[in-house]
């Protein structure tokens, strides 16, 4: 089974992305914000297969959380996504050069965003 | 046949023909699928166009009629509904005898009805076409387009896999040609693992629009320099476009098709061109090979390995005197023999989809005249058995469903009395189970009456009054020769002929039939098929100084006897104690005349064979080993000899005959 680790501010989005993905098959870990995250990837014993970061959230944002993310080596090249709402393209541009893989623009469709997903996996 | 083209037309057509008949039936279901739809204006067109050549006028015209019946639904001026479906079906029905009458040399046409299915096409078209479908029919136009993919040598480091987006394009359609560019790979020196040096140029069909197709690369777009082109508006002179077309022109070329040679991808017509050839190539390509000369190939290699058998024991008696590297060379040879010889076992296999499909029509023809309504469900069609078989299967299996639907299958009036859901289940499943194929029809109708099947053959003297029968000697019966149960004789079965055909049909096939039933719940027929005619799996055994084979499908169990298990029966002459019951012994050296054997059942081996659900102990001096054999047709090259179904050439160069066990069988039990 795949893992995804998914971070948001929002228990309503924690929550609808957690339930959209499970029905899909993949295993789901969940944290608050960044500095939650940090903590439990380091921590996390199972590799973890894709990363969804929403951008904004207290403590650390998910730019930050993407950089330091990507200088843990073992996700070096895993594949990060992150959620945004502003469209416009400087937050786009600033999650792909903090290491980012995609993103998907909120509000999403559950399907938009396990195609998303499984384009990442699916390779 | 004096047209020599004949011959190729009537297979080609057959082809054509049942292509279009399981297109027909998809579109009942799916009447808006378009590719179906392709697929069978394509089958009538071939049609047509091969009876023009081979010189049938009749068959040409009316195929012509046809084709602008699918040429209208093609386009969309024609909706497929009930009545039309009973219009293509109609047209079948007259290709189906045309074609008939071609094969056997009859110069004559149902011109009566030929005309009638040719008005009832006629008021269609017009009928219909009179009131068009107003809305505009949306017809998504493939284009093919020439993709270059640069990623940006980082791209490792944003967690994107490359490959990614490849198959994502071959989700949106097809994938022509693609070519991986390695030359800004650098030295060894100078490759640092985490970038990324190779580049793509691919030749792609699909439905999307450009824009379409640069969303699917919507997170490297920015980086990376990636090409979209769409082919038409390439200038003809681009390198990659060239050689693409040789490519293509080559393979179209094999297919003969006759496409304009002319290089310029200008117009929309070759536009057209390139994207059926794009289609013909992806469906991979075929020869049509004479099926005598599969069996020479078959023949050849069953030589090779007879003597190939002969060399290995050769090598094991001179061992000693023999080059070590003998002994190796042997071996592979072996070995290689063996791949070939399963190479070209699967030449001759055939799956059976194109018989499953054919019953759907069988059985939606037969439940309409009955007024029944029946659901076909197939399943296991990929299974594959040699194609020999399968032409053999055709009849019984049609006698077979025939009497499920007709016997097996109530009414719906008399189903929902039972409560019973009022639509008939019929299933035909296949399977391989112990390398054996098996091939499963089912019906969920009232059963086999067993009391009705004991009193008719007491009736008709097949049986003593008061006979004890098992469950399975008195299912059995139905293949006796001249049992007919159903009430009145209809027109679809039960003319009393009918499941004595099926059962020596499946047995010249070396199969065997079981029949399952439950009074109320319905009957399953069970054909046990060998995996191939050509080559069977066989028990060598000594009688006397003679070896036979016998057949291992056959074959139950091996065993010595204790004396406690023998036993004289009168009027049932010996038996053995085998499994809870007693089993006539039959003693094959009797029956072939053979001297000097084991006639003591303990001191010599008994094997316990099994013939439609009856079974019997054959005692033969000793069993020696097991054997694939290849088969030898004795009819075929001597005359037709009692109790024995053929001859097979042993290792040793001798020859071994085979035991016809149903034929045995049958005489002595």
């Amino acid at each position: 089974m795949k893992n995804i680790f998914v971070v948001d501010d929002s228990p309503t989005a924690r929550a609808s992305i957690k339930y959209t993905l499970e029905q899909e098959g993949y295993s789901i870990e969940l944290a608050v914000d960044g500095v939650d995250a940090l903590d439990k990837i380091k921590t996390h014993s199972n590799k973890i297969d894709v990363f969804l970061f929403d951008v904004n959230m207290p403590n650390m944002d998910g730019i930050t959380l993407i950089k330091n993310v990507r200088e843990i080596s073992k996700y070096q090249f895993t594949p990060i996504i992150f959620l945004t709402t502003e469209s416009q393209s400087s937050k786009k541009l600033e999650g792909k050069n903090a290491g980012a893989s995609g993103w998907i623009v909120k509000p999403f469709r559950p399907e938009q965003l396990i195609e998303v997903i499984k384009r990442f996996v699916g390779v | 046949m004096d047209n020599p083209l004949s011959e190729i037309f009537i297979e080609e057509a057959e082809e054509n023909i049942e292509l279009l008949e399981s297109r027909i039936i998809f579109l009942e279901n799916d009447p808006e699928d378009q590719e179906t739809i392709n697929e069978a204006f394509r089958a009538i067109h071939s049609l047509k166009g091969g009876a023009g050549l081979a010189g049938f006028t009749k068959m040409k015209d009316f195929c012509h009629k046809a084709e602008d019946l699918f040429e209208k639904i093609r386009c969309g001026e024609l909706k497929i509904q009930k009545n039309i479906i009973t219009v293509l079906l109609q047209i079948l029905d007259v290709l189906q005898v045309m074609i008939g009458n071609i094969k056997n040399n009859i110069d004559a046409d149902d011109e009566a009805n030929v005309d009638n299915v040719i008005e009832k096409i006629n008021q269609i078209s017009t009928s219909e076409s009179s009131e068009q479908i107003e809305e505009e029919v949306q017809t998504k136009q493939e284009n093919i387009y020439f993709l270059e993919l640069n990623y940006y040598p980082e791209i490792f480091k944003s967690g994107i896999d490359p490959l990614m987006f490849i198959q994502d394009l071959k989700k949106a359609g097809k994938i022509i040609e693609i070519e991986l560019k390695t030359n800004n790979l650098p030295s060894l020196e100078e490759y640092d693992p985490h970038k990324f040096y190779l580049s793509w140029k691919l030749f792609y069909s699909s439905e999307l629009d450009s824009k379409g197709i640069a969303d699917v690369f919507c997170f490297v777009i920015d980086e990376s320099e990636i090409k979209i082109n769409c082919i038409s508006d390439l200038p003809s002179d681009n390198p990659d476009l060239k050689k693409f077309i040789v490519n293509e022109k080559t393979a179209a070329s094999v297919l003969s098709d006759n496409i304009d040679p002319s290089p310029v991808i200008s117009t929309e017509k070759t536009k057209v061109q390139l994207n059926r050839r794009a289609s013909d190539l992806n469906s991979g390509s075929y020869i049509r090979v004479q099926t005598d000369k599969l069996e020479q190939i078959f023949n050849t290699v069953s030589e090779v390995i007879v003597s190939q058998a002969r060399m290995s024991m050769l090598c094991e008696e001179y061992e000693e005197i023999l080059p070590d590297n003998f002994m190796l060379v042997s071996e592979s040879l072996k070995s290689i023999i063996m791949v070939l010889q399963e190479q070209v076992t699967s030449l001759r296999m055939v799956n059976l989809s194109g018989t499953f499909n054919r019953f759907k029509r069988v059985v939606r023809d037969m439940a309409s005249d009955l007024n029944k309504t029946i659901n076909l469900e197939i399943s296991g069609q990929e299974t594959e058995l040699d194609k020999n078989m399968i032409e053999k299967l055709n009849d019984p299996l049609k006698h077979i469903v025939r009497n499920c639907i007709d016997h097996g299958i109530e009414t719906e009036e008399e189903r929902i009395k039972l409560g019973k859901p009022a639509a008939g289940c019929l299933k035909m499943a296949a399977y391989v189970e112990s390398g054996k194929v098996v091939i499963e029809i089912a019906d969920d109708g009232r059963g086999i009456d067993k009391e009705k099947i004991i009193k008719k053959a007491i009736e008709k003297e097949l049986i003593p009054e008061n006979y004890q029968m098992s469950e399975t000697e008195v299912l059995n019966l139905i293949f006796h020769p001249g049992l007919s149960t159903a009430a009145s004789i209809t027109d679809i079965s039960g003319r009393g002929v009918g499941m004595d055909v099926v059962k020596n049909a499946i047995s010249d096939i070396n199969g065997t039939i079981d029949i399952i039933s439950e009074e109320g719940k319905g009957s399953s027929f069970r054909l046990y098929l060998p995996l191939t005619l050509a080559i069977l799996d066989g028990m060598l055994v000594s009688i006397g100084t003679e070896k036979y084979i016998i057949p291992t499908l056959a074959i139950l169990e091996i065993f010595s006897p204790e004396l406690w298990q023998l036993k004289t029966i009168s009027g049932k002459g010996e038996v053995v104690f085998f499994r809870g019951s007693y089993i006539p012994i039959i003693r094959l050296h009797e029956i072939l005349d053979v001297k000097n054997v084991i006639d003591e059942p303990r001191l010599g081996e008994l094997i316990v064979v099994v013939s439609n659900g009856v079974k019997a102990a054959l005692l033969v001096d000793s069993v020696m080993d097991q054997y694939q054999i290849v088969l030898k047709s004795l009819q075929k090259n001597f005359r037709k000899v009692e109790n024995i179904s053929s001859a097979t050439i042993l290792g040793d160069g001798n020859i071994a005959l085979i035991l016809d066990i149903n034929g045995i069988m049958q005489k002595r039990v």
